[in-house]
């Protein structure tokens, strides 16, 4: 695991991350199903993320990488299957208590309480802790440190800021948990691709702490470059799992993307 | 006058109190729930009660204060519990109408237990009094105000200065975040309703302190309050609280103009109508679903009417069956050996009843739009009757036209500020429209003192034509039962044709309507008008019934026990509505022949309500289809043409098609120009661009689709396709740019007039009509070629009934093409999803366009579903019609399309042969990221220069 911060070559990373990720796997999705409306969204999706892992979630649009993240966080229920984390069982259940559970999800279009200062914000993603109410303050600078701006702009509403701060805020307010996994739903959504590589970069120190990481990434390059692992959906079903550094130069990653020539 | 002005300012305070306390309730609420919670009246009422008697049982005053706040609190919790959340599914229509239960069994129970006799309730504070110019105020008074502004402090304190208010204030703001965060939003909404109980509570004592107790009006007295809270935006207390000083001083104060003071109910006037063009004025950006009563449906069998070519024979004996029958019925009612004299008064009032349903049926039911202010339609007709048949000298049947146009006028100012809004805030429009009528209009002498008393019988009496003595309960009898029959038949007949399908389709998604070429304002105002029609013609009836009327009976209550009655029904079904009107016509009959049960009719009726909402939402009309099981056993008894329509009409209405009705005749693609450019253009959309506040969306696209051709548009995810989408297809102007259409600049245009003009469209999120079948789904799509109108549907008349025939022959010849004739009769709800998408598209082809749009027509179709689609498309492109889509798929828009566009950050990024396309490196780069993007140069495929995609994006 990289939680002692060197910087190691990624293909050894990931292959020592696939080999920890059996040893402990932290979240294991078997199998599920979900639907959204009459739709099926997701048909036996199977994954696993190790402790401390960083994975990507790629495919095509509808494909079915939000509704897998909505299906671990508990907002979009699974109808079969199993998802698992640290050794219990958490479909089915609702939302609050996975987070409860060390689950952070900063799904699509952020989801901020925009009327919320900045602070109020990252206070309200304190809840799962909030009896600990001595650690508040120091989780709050922790959390800050990442984000210098917000630091500057906490008593300001969360809707009067820009797209990246926003985003930035999403992930300090996810991060408040203290989560042992991260759910990132389209990060790069509507931003600059300057702010995006330092989103990225955050994510990277993030997962340093410990913190496992779930991504997914229209922009399948940045995505592959910054995890160890990746699964690509198609149509709702897994049709690939590689590590990311042989997904990298693989074509047939384009062709799922664009088709196959008519 | 200063001192007046003072000294009644001073009076007006602790109203404004109250108000603010009620506001304060109920703004709390509608945060959490977005529920418009209106049984917080009923709230305050029962805390007073049960305050009052608690210290009646010698309990210690404080606390049978306490427990009558208590009390308030548990009832908010029970009500949020089984009114609200269990009817969250219907959106916030059904749960306004579960809060209108919760009201009607709180204020019946208490109407039960206390009587309606006034009393002096419990003192809040001790007894003493302030003498202020000459004026003397008590305790209670003052305390009320005080009480008020520490409330709001408390309030604001919690709700701003703790972390449970952070996270209530979160939760109230955004459920999803909450949950995510660890918050149960469930709970915080409970603890929110609790808050809003223990405010009634509060509210209730203090304003029973200074008044008096009384069931109805210590529980309508939250009305102003309602005023109060949506003049503040029902978003912050500080501006409720300024509302609630605004109604309550403006009560006070407009007496004391003028001349124009010492008319009665002045001032609620004013604030009503202030009220109302606020809420039209802010409506224009209340969004958010309508999906009103939504939870009280579930899809019905189809009606038989619209089975087919063939079968509107059958229907016709059926329906013919029904008639006889029902004229026997009431032909021979009055003379059975056990009809009374005093039943037959009970089956006069049940026809208002019914005719006032009726109206509910078509405004409610089938467009969508919820009333609570139907009473006042009703009294509208009965004091126009009256001034016209005293003060005038009308005779008859002209006071019912008259009173009934007169109903209908006003109807349609109400309809026209329902346009503006949705949803919860149409109910709080009709509901502040229902208290104008009982403060102000049904106060004014001029309005009600012709109907006091009729003078003397009309009718024959006073040369009435036709002559006959109308004083006879039994002739009052025949005439009401044929007015409901006309309103049924009237209403059936809309059903049945393009008003009703049309109806049907506003409802069920404006935009689709407008799509399929449905002017939705005209038939939303239409409903409006006929709803208020039928009600002012209930009114004249019940007018002739009674022959003297009080303002009373057209109070906010009544208007909720019509709703009762509309729900009871089943709220979309006209057999339902009768039977609905006739239950409770029967309760009212035997419940005053027994006096020991007579004190129960308001409980009775108000628990069938709840009932009906909580165990069996599809009321009376669901039963016949609940035990249809067993009368499907005994359909052998039947003879074979009753039951012959219940087998599809296809296989023999499919022999009548004449080949070629959709699409181009005679057109073939292989004899158009090979170059492109020559062709005719279908759709010509130039240099386009979108700003919303300082973002482009869209900037500077253009996008062309000839005759003949499918051609697609892709982008990544936000690349700002379905905002270039939609401003082609007229959904929301380009705000620089042209859109021409076969040659026609149409930009600005609505949809609904470019849909006559030849285009058709499909939806992301499909736009079917659940409750019709997939056979009446297309039908709604002939509207622009049916040229009859609204009053030949109503009648049923020659051209009308001309026009179904053909054009059930053409959406035949559309299920054909699209082999739908397995699934035709069944509702759209439960079908797969690929059969929708394809069912979408037969719609649109339905209405015989030249151009299609499809909005990502992929999306949830697996590969199978998908091969199908492409499929259909290519056969609709041969039968000569231009298709534009819009798709992530971008494996199926290679597939599929003749030619591509594709953009990204909303400026374009090529266009080509979809195989041009596939091999353009900035494509590749814009959809797999900025990796390669450094390799990206423009291609032969007439790449923009990259040095014109200007990022447009924040930072």
């Amino acid at each position: 695991m990289s939680s002692n911060g060197k910087v190691v070559a990624p293909m050894k990373v990931a292959r020592k991350a696939v080999r920890e990720a059996h040893r402990e796997d932290l979240l294991r999705v078997d199998g599920i199903d979900a639907y959204y409306g009459p739709v099926q969204a997701l048909r036996g999706v199977s994954l696993v993320i190790g402790a401390g892992e960083k994975v990507a979630l790629l495919g095509a649009n509808g494909a079915g990488k939000t509704t897998t993240l909505r299906a671990i966080s508990g907002i979009a229920g699974a109808r079969s299957g199993q998802i698992v984390l640290d050794g219990t069982r958490i479909d089915g259940m609702a939302p609050h208590k996975i987070v409860g559970r060390g689950v952070a999800h900063l799904p699509e279009g952020r989801q901020l309480f925009s009327g919320l200062t900045v602070e109020e914000n990252l206070k309200f993603g304190y809840y799962p802790r909030r009896r600990d109410k001595k650690s508040l303050h120091v989780e709050l600078d922790r959390v800050m440190e990442y984000f210098p701006k917000l630091r500057e702009r906490r008593k300001q509403a969360a809707g009067t800021l820009s797209g990246g701060e926003q985003q930035m805020l999403g992930i300090a307010r996810a991060l408040m948990s203290a989560p042992k996994l991260l759910l990132v739903d389209e990060l790069s959504l509507g931003l600059a691709p300057i702010v995006v590589a330092d989103l990225f970069d955050i994510l990277e120190r993030v997962n340093q702490t410990g913190t496992a990481i779930l991504i997914v990434e229209q922009f399948v390059h940045l995505a592959l470059q910054h995890t160890h692992r990746a699964y690509v959906l198609q149509k709702g079903e897994v049709v690939t799992s590689k590590s990311s550094s042989e997904l990298l130069g693989d074509e047939s990653l384009v062709e799922s993307y664009l088709g196959s020539g008519v | 006058m200063i001192d007046r002005v003072f000294v009644t300012i001073l009076l007006s305070l602790p109203l404004v109190g109250a108000y603010a306390i009620n506001a304060i309730g109920i703004v709390v609420v509608y945060r959490a729930s977005k529920v418009l919670n209106l049984a917080h009246g009923a709230m305050t009422m029962l805390a007073a009660y049960i305050a009052f008697q608690l210290v009646a049982w010698r309990i210690p005053r404080p606390l049978g204060l306490l427990g009558g706040v208590i009390a308030s609190v548990l009832l908010a919790l029970l009500v949020e519990r089984f009114f609200v959340r269990r009817l969250r599914s219907g959106g916030p229509t059904a749960q306004t109408i579960g809060t209108v239960a919760a009201f009607g069994v709180m204020v019946a129970v208490a109407a039960r237990v206390w009587s309606t006799t006034p009393r002096t309730s419990v003192p809040v504070f001790p007894n003493g009094t302030f003498h202020v110019f000459n004026t003397v105020i008590t305790n209670d008074q003052i305390g009320l105000f005080v009480s008020m502004i520490i409330i709001t402090g408390l309030l604001y304190a919690l709700l701003q200065r703790t972390y449970l208010g952070l996270v209530l204030r979160g939760t109230a703001e955004n459920r999803l975040a909450a949950s995510i965060m660890g918050a149960d939003p469930d709970r915080m909404t409970q603890l929110a309703w609790a808050i809003g109980g223990a405010l009634a509570g509060v509210a209730g004592e203090m304003l029973a302190a200074v008044g008096s107790l009384h069931p109805y009006n210590l529980a309508l007295a939250a009305l102003p309050a309602y005023v109060a809270a949506l003049l503040g935006g029902m978003d912050s207390l500080l501006a409720a609280v300024g509302g609630a000083a605004a109604v309550g001083l403006a009560e006070g104060l407009i007496p004391l103009i003028g001349p124009l003071g010492r008319i009665e109910g002045n001032s609620q006037l004013v604030i009503a109508v202030v009220a109302l063009v606020v809420m039209a004025r802010r409506g224009a950006r209340v969004t958010g679903v309508d999906t009103a009563g939504a939870a009280l449906e579930t899809p019905p069998r189809a009606t038989g009417a619209n089975r087919g070519v063939r079968s509107v024979r059958v229907v016709r004996v059926r329906r013919l069956i029904v008639v006889v029958l029902g004229l026997a019925l009431v032909a021979a009612f009055p003379h059975l050996p056990f009809v009374s004299f005093a039943m037959l008064g009970n089956a006069n009032e049940a026809a208002v009843f019914a005719i006032v349903a009726v109206a509910l049926v078509l405004l409610t039911g089938w467009v969508g739009q919820i009333s609570l202010g139907h009473a006042a339609f009703v009294g509208i007709g009965a004091y126009m009757t009256g001034i016209l048949s005293v003060s005038l000298g009308v005779p008859f049947p002209i006071t019912l036209v008259l009173a009934a146009l007169v109903s209908g006028c006003v109807a349609a100012g109400l309809g026209l500020v329902a346009l503006r809004v949705r949803g919860l805030y149409l109910a709080a429009a009709t509901l502040i429209f229902a208290w104008m009528g009982e403060r102000f209009l049904f106060t004014q002498t001029w309005f009600t003192k012709d109907s006091a008393i009729f003078p003397k019988p009309l009718g024959r009496a006073s040369g009435a034509f036709p002559s006959i003595d109308l004083t006879q309960r039994n002739v009052i009898f025949y005439v009401s039962w044929a007015l409901v029959g006309l309103a049924v038949f009237v209403a059936a007949n809309l059903r049945d044709t393009k008003t009703g399908r049309a109806f049907f389709a506003v409802k069920g998604s404006e935009m689709a309507a407008s799509s399929l070429g449905v002017d939705v304002t005209r038939y939303k105002l239409l409903a409006f008008v006929v709803s208020g029609v039928m009600a002012g013609a209930a009114g004249n009836l019940l007018m002739m019934q009674q022959r003297s009327i009080v303002p009373d009976q057209f109070v906010v209550v009544q208007s909720l026990f019509f709703l009762a009655i509309l729900v009871v029904g089943g709220t979309q079904s006209l057999g339902g509505a009768i039977a609905a009107a006739l239950l409770f016509g029967a309760i009212k009959f035997l419940f005053f022949q027994f006096p020991a049960l007579s004190q129960y009719v308001e409980v009775v009726s108000a628990l069938l309500l709840a009932g009906v909402l909580l165990l069996y939402r599809r009321g009376l009309a669901g039963i016949p289809d609940s035990i249809a099981p067993l009368l499907d056993r005994l359909k052998p008894l039947l003879p074979a043409w009753l039951t012959a329509d219940a087998q599809p009409a296809a296989t023999s209405a499919a022999a009548e098609v004449q080949p070629g009705r959709i699409g181009r005749p005679g057109f073939d693609r292989s004899l158009l120009p090979t170059k492109r450019e020559e062709r005719r253009p279908l759709l010509e959309a130039r240099d386009i661009i979108v700003r919303f506040g300082g973002l482009t969306a869209a900037n500077h696209v253009s996008v062309t689709v000839y005759e003949g051709e499918i051609v697609g548009l892709i982008g990544p995810n936000g690349a700002g396709k379905t905002t270039t989408f939609n401003a082609i297809a007229g959904l929301n102007d380009p705000t620089e740019g042209t859109v021409h259409l076969f040659g026609a600049d149409v930009t600005g245009m609505p949809v609904h007039k470019r849909a006559v003009m030849g285009v058709g469209r499909t939806f992301q999120l499909i736009q079917l009509f659940p409750q019709l079948t997939v056979f009446e789904n297309l039908l709604v799509a002939t509207h622009v070629h049916n040229r009859s109108g609204v009053f030949s549907g109503a009648i049923a008349g020659r051209r009308c009934l001309e026009a179904e025939v053909s054009e059930r022959r053409r959406v035949r010849e559309v299920i054909d093409l699209l082999a739908l004739n397995e699934v035709a009769e069944r509702p759209v709800a439960g079908l797969p999803f690929g059969v929708l998408r394809m069912i979408e598209v037969g719609r649109a082809l339905v209405t015989d366009p030249k151009l299609i749009m499809l909005d990502e027509p992929a999306s949830g179709l697996d590969n199978k579903e998908t091969d199908r689609l492409s499929e259909l498309l290519f056969s609709v492109r041969d039968l000569g019609v231009g298709l534009l889509l819009i798709e992530h798929d971008v494996r199926m828009v290679t597939g599929v399309s003749d030619y591509m566009y594709v953009i990204d950050q909303g400026t374009p990024l090529a266009q080509g042969s979809p195989a041009e396309i596939q091999r353009d490196p900035a494509v590749i780069a814009a959809y797999l990221g900025e990796a390669n993007a450094a390799d990206a140069t423009p291609t032969k495929a007439k790449s923009a220069a990259p040095s014109s995609r200007k990022p447009k994006v924040r930072t």
